[in-house]
Protein backbone atom coordinates (compact mmCIF):
# COMPACT_ATOMS: atom_id res chain seq x y z
CA UNK A 1 0.00 0.00 0.00
CA UNK A 2 2.76 2.52 1.29
CA UNK A 3 4.64 1.82 -2.27
CA UNK A 4 1.79 1.96 -4.79
CA UNK A 5 3.44 5.31 -6.07
CA UNK A 6 6.64 3.65 -6.88
CA UNK A 7 7.35 2.34 -10.38
CA UNK A 8 7.53 4.31 -13.22
CA UNK A 9 4.20 6.05 -13.69
CA UNK A 10 5.46 8.23 -16.08
CA UNK A 11 7.27 7.01 -19.19
CA UNK A 12 10.86 8.36 -19.61
CA UNK A 13 9.99 11.87 -21.09
CA UNK A 14 10.36 11.47 -24.95
CA UNK A 15 12.01 8.52 -25.05
CA UNK A 16 9.89 5.86 -26.71
CA UNK A 17 6.98 8.09 -28.05
CA UNK A 18 7.44 9.09 -31.40
CA UNK A 19 4.10 11.44 -29.90
CA UNK A 20 6.08 13.40 -26.94
CA UNK A 21 8.28 15.48 -28.90
CA UNK A 22 5.78 17.05 -31.68
CA UNK A 23 3.05 17.27 -28.87
CA UNK A 24 5.18 18.89 -26.82
CA UNK A 25 6.66 21.44 -29.32
CA UNK A 26 3.21 22.46 -30.65
CA UNK A 27 1.94 22.73 -27.06
CA UNK A 28 4.88 24.95 -26.48
CA UNK A 29 4.32 26.84 -29.38
CA UNK A 30 0.80 27.66 -28.41
CA UNK A 31 1.10 28.44 -24.90
CA UNK A 32 4.37 30.11 -24.58
CA UNK A 33 4.29 32.94 -22.01
CA UNK A 34 4.16 36.96 -23.52
CA UNK A 35 7.77 37.75 -23.96
CA UNK A 36 6.70 41.56 -22.67
CA UNK A 37 5.32 39.26 -19.45
CA UNK A 38 8.47 37.44 -19.08
CA UNK A 39 10.59 40.42 -19.53
CA UNK A 40 8.43 42.09 -17.03
CA UNK A 41 8.92 39.52 -14.56
CA UNK A 42 12.71 40.22 -14.42
CA UNK A 43 12.70 43.53 -14.35
CA UNK A 44 10.45 43.37 -11.49
CA UNK A 45 13.35 42.35 -9.45
CA UNK A 46 14.49 46.03 -9.32
CA UNK A 47 11.23 46.92 -7.15
CA UNK A 48 12.54 44.97 -4.67
CA UNK A 49 12.54 46.49 -1.30
CA UNK A 50 14.86 45.03 1.32
CA UNK A 51 14.64 45.63 5.09
CA UNK A 52 10.75 46.89 4.77
CA UNK A 53 8.27 45.06 6.53
CA UNK A 54 5.41 43.39 4.76
CA UNK A 55 1.57 44.27 5.78
CA UNK A 56 -0.77 41.66 4.63
CA UNK A 57 -3.98 42.39 3.31
CA UNK A 58 -6.82 41.68 5.99
CA UNK A 59 -9.93 43.49 4.38
CA UNK A 60 -11.01 44.03 0.66
CA UNK A 61 -14.49 45.23 -0.02
CA UNK A 62 -14.02 43.79 -3.71
CA UNK A 63 -14.06 40.33 -2.16
CA UNK A 64 -16.13 40.84 0.70
CA UNK A 65 -18.71 38.06 -0.11
CA UNK A 66 -21.66 38.96 2.38
CA UNK A 67 -20.74 42.66 0.88
CA UNK A 68 -21.07 41.68 -2.25
CA UNK A 69 -24.15 39.54 -1.81
CA UNK A 70 -25.95 42.28 0.15
CA UNK A 71 -25.21 45.19 -2.65
CA UNK A 72 -25.13 42.91 -5.36
CA UNK A 73 -25.69 44.90 -8.56
CA UNK A 74 -24.36 48.20 -7.20
CA UNK A 75 -20.95 47.15 -6.05
CA UNK A 76 -19.21 49.03 -8.93
CA UNK A 77 -20.17 52.08 -7.65
CA UNK A 78 -18.95 51.78 -4.13
CA UNK A 79 -15.53 52.79 -3.33
CA UNK A 80 -13.21 49.84 -2.86
CA UNK A 81 -11.73 49.53 0.62
CA UNK A 82 -8.85 47.72 1.32
CA UNK A 83 -6.98 47.44 4.13
CA UNK A 84 -3.39 46.26 4.94
CA UNK A 85 -1.81 45.17 8.57
CA UNK A 86 2.08 43.87 9.70
CA UNK A 87 2.11 43.74 13.51
CA UNK A 88 4.28 46.26 14.79
CA UNK A 89 7.77 45.43 16.96
CA UNK A 90 5.62 46.19 20.42
CA UNK A 91 2.55 44.49 19.48
CA UNK A 92 0.85 48.06 18.23
CA UNK A 93 -0.68 47.12 14.62
CA UNK A 94 0.90 49.01 11.95
CA UNK A 95 -1.76 49.55 9.19
CA UNK A 96 -3.18 51.45 6.41
CA UNK A 97 -6.58 51.54 4.84
CA UNK A 98 -7.13 52.63 1.18
CA UNK A 99 -9.95 53.94 -0.51
CA UNK A 100 -9.94 53.58 -4.21
CA UNK A 101 -11.90 55.59 -6.45
CA UNK A 102 -12.42 57.26 -9.97
CA UNK A 103 -13.02 55.39 -13.46
CA UNK A 104 -11.66 54.93 -16.84
CA UNK A 105 -7.32 54.08 -16.49
CA UNK A 106 -6.57 56.62 -13.62
CA UNK A 107 -7.58 55.83 -10.13
CA UNK A 108 -7.49 58.13 -6.75
CA UNK A 109 -6.51 56.98 -3.56
CA UNK A 110 -7.65 57.99 -0.24
CA UNK A 111 -5.49 56.94 2.45
CA UNK A 112 -5.57 56.65 6.61
CA UNK A 113 -2.27 55.23 8.63
CA UNK A 114 -2.77 54.06 11.74
CA UNK A 115 -1.69 54.63 13.61
CA UNK A 116 -2.18 58.17 12.72
CA UNK A 117 1.18 60.15 12.68
CA UNK A 118 3.23 61.84 9.78
CA UNK A 119 4.73 59.80 6.69
CA UNK A 120 6.08 59.64 3.46
CA UNK A 121 4.10 57.71 0.93
CA UNK A 122 5.69 55.76 -2.31
CA UNK A 123 4.14 54.20 -5.38
CA UNK A 124 5.30 51.77 -7.01
CA UNK A 125 4.00 49.47 -10.36
CA UNK A 126 5.78 47.29 -12.47
CA UNK A 127 5.97 48.93 -15.63
CA UNK A 128 3.87 51.64 -14.61
CA UNK A 129 4.61 55.30 -14.95
CA UNK A 130 6.91 56.97 -12.38
CA UNK A 131 4.26 58.19 -9.43
CA UNK A 132 5.70 61.22 -7.12
CA UNK A 133 5.57 59.93 -3.44
CA UNK A 134 3.01 62.01 -1.15
CA UNK A 135 3.04 63.00 2.57
CA UNK A 136 0.51 61.83 4.70
CA UNK A 137 -0.35 64.20 7.52
CA UNK A 138 -0.44 64.74 10.88
CA UNK A 139 -3.36 62.61 11.20
CA UNK A 140 -2.04 59.77 8.59
CA UNK A 141 -3.99 60.86 6.15
CA UNK A 142 -3.28 61.28 2.59
CA UNK A 143 -4.20 61.45 -1.07
CA UNK A 144 -2.82 60.10 -4.23
CA UNK A 145 -4.42 61.76 -6.95
CA UNK A 146 -3.73 59.66 -10.23
CA UNK A 147 -2.41 56.56 -10.80
CA UNK A 148 -2.34 53.95 -13.46
CA UNK A 149 -4.67 50.51 -12.96
CA UNK A 150 -2.82 47.50 -12.75
CA UNK A 151 -0.64 46.19 -10.00
CA UNK A 152 0.32 48.31 -7.49
CA UNK A 153 2.18 48.50 -3.70
CA UNK A 154 2.52 51.37 -1.48
CA UNK A 155 5.08 51.70 1.05
CA UNK A 156 5.23 54.44 3.97
CA UNK A 157 8.54 55.40 5.50
CA UNK A 158 7.88 56.97 9.38
CA UNK A 159 10.91 58.66 10.79
CA UNK A 160 12.78 55.92 13.61
CA UNK A 161 11.37 53.00 11.85
CA UNK A 162 11.78 50.47 9.27
CA UNK A 163 9.36 50.77 6.18
CA UNK A 164 6.58 49.15 6.04
CA UNK A 165 5.10 47.76 1.95
CA UNK A 166 1.60 46.90 1.36
CA UNK A 167 1.51 43.25 -0.67
CA UNK A 168 1.36 43.66 -4.25
CA UNK A 169 -2.65 44.12 -5.22
CA UNK A 170 -4.38 45.16 -8.56
CA UNK A 171 -6.42 48.00 -8.29
CA UNK A 172 -8.95 47.42 -11.70
CA UNK B 1 12.82 0.90 5.71
CA UNK B 2 10.31 2.75 3.94
CA UNK B 3 11.56 4.07 0.42
CA UNK B 4 10.55 8.22 0.31
CA UNK B 5 7.94 8.14 -2.62
CA UNK B 6 10.18 11.85 -3.25
CA UNK B 7 12.63 9.40 -4.78
CA UNK B 8 10.53 6.34 -5.21
CA UNK B 9 8.62 8.00 -7.93
CA UNK B 10 10.57 10.81 -9.72
CA UNK B 11 10.69 10.23 -13.27
CA UNK B 12 14.51 10.90 -13.10
CA UNK B 13 16.82 11.80 -10.74
CA UNK B 14 16.24 15.54 -10.13
CA UNK B 15 18.69 16.36 -7.33
CA UNK B 16 20.46 18.49 -9.08
CA UNK B 17 17.97 20.31 -10.92
CA UNK B 18 16.42 21.31 -7.34
CA UNK B 19 20.34 21.82 -6.30
CA UNK B 20 20.53 24.59 -8.82
CA UNK B 21 16.98 25.78 -8.33
CA UNK B 22 18.00 26.57 -4.63
CA UNK B 23 21.44 27.96 -5.47
CA UNK B 24 19.85 30.50 -7.72
CA UNK B 25 17.18 30.91 -5.08
CA UNK B 26 20.16 31.52 -2.88
CA UNK B 27 21.96 34.16 -5.36
CA UNK B 28 18.50 36.10 -5.91
CA UNK B 29 17.74 36.69 -2.30
CA UNK B 30 21.68 37.89 -1.99
CA UNK B 31 20.66 40.66 -4.43
CA UNK B 32 21.43 38.44 -8.07
CA UNK B 33 19.78 39.56 -11.08
CA UNK B 34 20.93 37.04 -13.19
CA UNK B 35 20.21 34.01 -11.04
CA UNK B 36 16.66 35.94 -10.90
CA UNK B 37 16.03 36.10 -14.50
CA UNK B 38 16.85 32.38 -14.46
CA UNK B 39 14.67 31.59 -12.81
CA UNK B 40 11.93 33.30 -14.05
CA UNK B 41 13.23 31.77 -17.83
CA UNK B 42 12.88 28.02 -15.87
CA UNK B 43 8.98 28.16 -14.46
CA UNK B 44 7.88 30.99 -17.12
CA UNK B 45 6.23 28.72 -19.47
CA UNK B 46 4.67 26.34 -16.76
CA UNK B 47 3.34 29.20 -14.80
CA UNK B 48 1.92 30.92 -17.93
CA UNK B 49 0.08 28.08 -19.15
CA UNK B 50 -1.18 27.57 -15.11
CA UNK B 51 -2.68 31.11 -15.58
CA UNK B 52 -4.65 30.04 -18.75
CA UNK B 53 -5.74 26.83 -17.42
CA UNK B 54 -7.80 28.26 -15.09
CA UNK B 55 -9.57 30.02 -17.89
CA UNK B 56 -7.98 34.07 -17.58
CA UNK B 57 -7.97 36.22 -20.21
CA UNK B 58 -4.62 37.57 -21.99
CA UNK B 59 -5.04 40.66 -19.50
CA UNK B 60 -5.95 38.70 -16.40
CA UNK B 61 -3.88 36.21 -16.74
CA UNK B 62 -0.59 38.74 -17.42
CA UNK B 63 -1.97 39.94 -14.07
CA UNK B 64 -1.93 36.69 -12.45
CA UNK B 65 1.74 35.91 -13.66
CA UNK B 66 3.09 39.57 -12.53
CA UNK B 67 1.67 38.78 -9.53
CA UNK B 68 3.53 35.34 -8.40
CA UNK B 69 6.84 36.58 -9.50
CA UNK B 70 6.05 39.35 -7.35
CA UNK B 71 5.19 37.28 -4.45
CA UNK B 72 8.37 35.22 -4.58
CA UNK B 73 9.85 38.58 -4.57
CA UNK B 74 8.52 39.74 -1.52
CA UNK B 75 9.29 36.42 0.01
CA UNK B 76 12.71 35.79 -1.28
CA UNK B 77 14.05 35.86 2.19
CA UNK B 78 11.35 34.25 4.07
CA UNK B 79 11.35 30.63 1.51
CA UNK B 80 13.38 28.49 3.85
CA UNK B 81 13.07 25.31 2.18
CA UNK B 82 14.51 25.54 -1.07
CA UNK B 83 13.31 22.49 -2.56
CA UNK B 84 9.76 23.28 -2.09
CA UNK B 85 9.95 26.31 -4.47
CA UNK B 86 7.94 24.72 -7.00
CA UNK B 87 5.35 23.83 -5.01
CA UNK B 88 5.34 26.88 -3.50
CA UNK B 89 5.08 28.83 -6.98
CA UNK B 90 2.08 26.30 -8.07
CA UNK B 91 -0.02 26.97 -4.74
CA UNK B 92 0.85 31.21 -5.22
CA UNK B 93 -0.14 31.32 -8.92
CA UNK B 94 -3.07 29.21 -8.07
CA UNK B 95 -4.30 31.50 -5.55
CA UNK B 96 -3.66 34.53 -7.72
CA UNK B 97 -5.58 32.91 -10.41
CA UNK B 98 -8.42 32.36 -7.91
CA UNK B 99 -8.37 35.69 -6.89
CA UNK B 100 -8.41 37.25 -10.28
CA UNK B 101 -11.48 35.16 -11.07
CA UNK B 102 -13.19 36.52 -8.18
CA UNK B 103 -14.85 39.43 -8.70
CA UNK B 104 -15.81 39.14 -12.17
CA UNK B 105 -17.23 35.51 -12.16
CA UNK B 106 -17.33 32.43 -10.29
CA UNK B 107 -15.47 29.66 -10.95
CA UNK B 108 -17.03 27.22 -13.55
CA UNK B 109 -16.15 23.89 -13.86
CA UNK B 110 -18.03 23.97 -17.02
CA UNK B 111 -15.22 26.61 -18.48
CA UNK B 112 -13.49 24.03 -20.30
CA UNK B 113 -15.14 24.72 -23.69
CA UNK B 114 -14.64 28.43 -23.69
CA UNK B 115 -11.66 28.59 -22.42
CA UNK B 116 -10.46 25.85 -25.67
CA UNK B 117 -12.40 28.34 -27.88
CA UNK B 118 -9.92 30.76 -26.62
CA UNK B 119 -6.60 29.09 -26.64
CA UNK B 120 -5.53 29.22 -30.40
CA UNK B 121 -3.99 26.65 -32.06
CA UNK B 122 0.05 27.06 -32.81
CA UNK B 123 0.44 29.30 -35.29
CA UNK B 124 2.39 27.34 -38.38
CA UNK B 125 6.14 29.21 -39.15
CA UNK B 126 6.71 29.31 -42.57
CA UNK B 127 9.52 27.65 -43.14
CA UNK B 128 8.71 24.34 -41.79
CA UNK B 129 8.78 22.10 -44.54
CA UNK B 130 5.67 20.83 -45.45
CA UNK B 131 5.41 17.74 -44.36
CA UNK B 132 6.22 18.07 -40.61
CA UNK B 133 3.68 20.96 -40.93
CA UNK B 134 0.88 18.91 -41.91
CA UNK B 135 1.67 15.91 -39.49
CA UNK B 136 1.49 18.55 -37.32
CA UNK B 137 -1.56 20.04 -38.32
CA UNK B 138 -3.34 16.52 -38.46
CA UNK B 139 -1.88 15.76 -34.83
CA UNK B 140 -3.49 19.29 -33.63
CA UNK B 141 -6.52 18.06 -35.16
CA UNK B 142 -6.63 15.04 -32.87
CA UNK B 143 -5.33 16.34 -29.77
CA UNK B 144 -8.44 18.81 -30.16
CA UNK B 145 -10.39 15.76 -30.04
CA UNK B 146 -9.76 14.78 -27.00
CA UNK B 147 -11.73 15.46 -23.84
CA UNK B 148 -11.01 18.57 -22.57
CA UNK B 149 -9.82 17.58 -19.25
CA UNK B 150 -7.24 15.60 -20.80
CA UNK B 151 -6.38 18.24 -23.05
CA UNK B 152 -5.84 20.94 -20.37
CA UNK B 153 -3.73 18.63 -18.06
CA UNK B 154 -1.73 17.53 -21.37
CA UNK B 155 -1.11 21.57 -21.59
CA UNK B 156 0.25 21.37 -18.22
CA UNK B 157 2.42 18.21 -18.12
CA UNK B 158 3.99 18.66 -21.52
CA UNK B 159 4.82 21.93 -21.65
CA UNK B 160 8.56 21.41 -20.79
CA UNK B 161 10.75 19.03 -23.09
CA UNK B 162 12.19 16.89 -20.36
CA UNK B 163 9.13 17.11 -18.05
CA UNK B 164 10.70 16.14 -14.22
CA UNK B 165 9.75 15.91 -10.78
CA UNK B 166 10.21 19.59 -10.14
CA UNK B 167 7.59 20.49 -13.16
CA UNK B 168 5.11 17.74 -11.87
CA UNK B 169 5.38 19.09 -7.99
CA UNK B 170 4.57 22.74 -9.41
CA UNK B 171 1.65 21.25 -11.65
CA UNK B 172 0.10 19.30 -8.83
CA UNK B 173 0.31 22.84 -6.55
CA UNK B 174 -1.11 24.48 -8.60
CA UNK B 175 -4.52 21.68 -9.46
CA UNK B 176 -4.47 21.16 -6.28
CA UNK B 177 -3.62 17.04 -6.57
CA UNK B 178 -1.48 14.77 -5.29
CA UNK B 179 1.70 14.57 -7.56
CA UNK B 180 1.78 10.76 -7.79
CA UNK B 181 -1.83 11.29 -9.45
CA UNK B 182 -0.67 13.24 -12.56
CA UNK B 183 1.67 10.80 -14.01
CA UNK B 184 -1.03 7.96 -14.38
CA UNK B 185 -3.15 10.55 -15.86
CA UNK B 186 -0.65 11.79 -18.26
CA UNK B 187 -0.72 7.76 -19.26
CA UNK B 188 -4.17 7.61 -20.14
CA UNK B 189 -4.38 11.15 -21.76
CA UNK B 190 -1.80 9.89 -23.79
CA UNK B 191 -3.37 6.40 -24.53
CA UNK B 192 -6.53 7.79 -25.74
CA UNK B 193 -4.71 10.46 -28.05
CA UNK B 194 -3.14 7.47 -29.75
CA UNK B 195 -6.19 5.62 -29.78
CA UNK B 196 -7.59 8.54 -31.90
CA UNK B 197 -4.09 8.70 -33.94
CA UNK B 198 -4.23 5.43 -34.83
CA UNK B 199 -8.01 5.54 -36.06
CA UNK B 200 -6.67 7.79 -38.18
CA UNK B 201 -3.62 6.57 -39.35
CA UNK B 202 -1.64 8.88 -38.26
CA UNK B 203 1.03 7.33 -36.16
CA UNK B 204 3.06 6.03 -39.03
CA UNK B 205 3.55 9.45 -40.01
CA UNK B 206 4.94 10.63 -36.57
CA UNK B 207 6.87 6.85 -36.01
CA UNK B 208 8.20 8.09 -39.80
CA UNK B 209 9.63 11.03 -38.65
Amino acid sequence: MDDEHTGPQTPAPGADDPLLAPLGELIRAADAPPTVAVELAKQSFGLRQVDTELAALVADSAMDPVGTAVRAGEQSTLPRLLTFEVEGPDDTPQAVEVEVSGSGRYRRLLGQLHPPGAARIEVRQPGGDAVDPVDADEQGRFVVAAVGVGLIRLTWHRPGRHAIATAWFRLD
Amino acid sequence: MRQRHTEADSPRPVAAAQQDIAHQLQLAAAGDQVAWNDLVDRFSPLLWSICRHFGLSSADAADAFQLTWLRLLENLDTIQDPARLPGWLGTTCRRECLGLLRPTKRVRPTDDDRLLDRLRGPSSSADQPVLIADRNARLWREFDRLDARCQRILRLLLIEPDGDRVSYELVASALDMPVGSLGPIRGRCLTRLRRLLDAEGISDALRDS
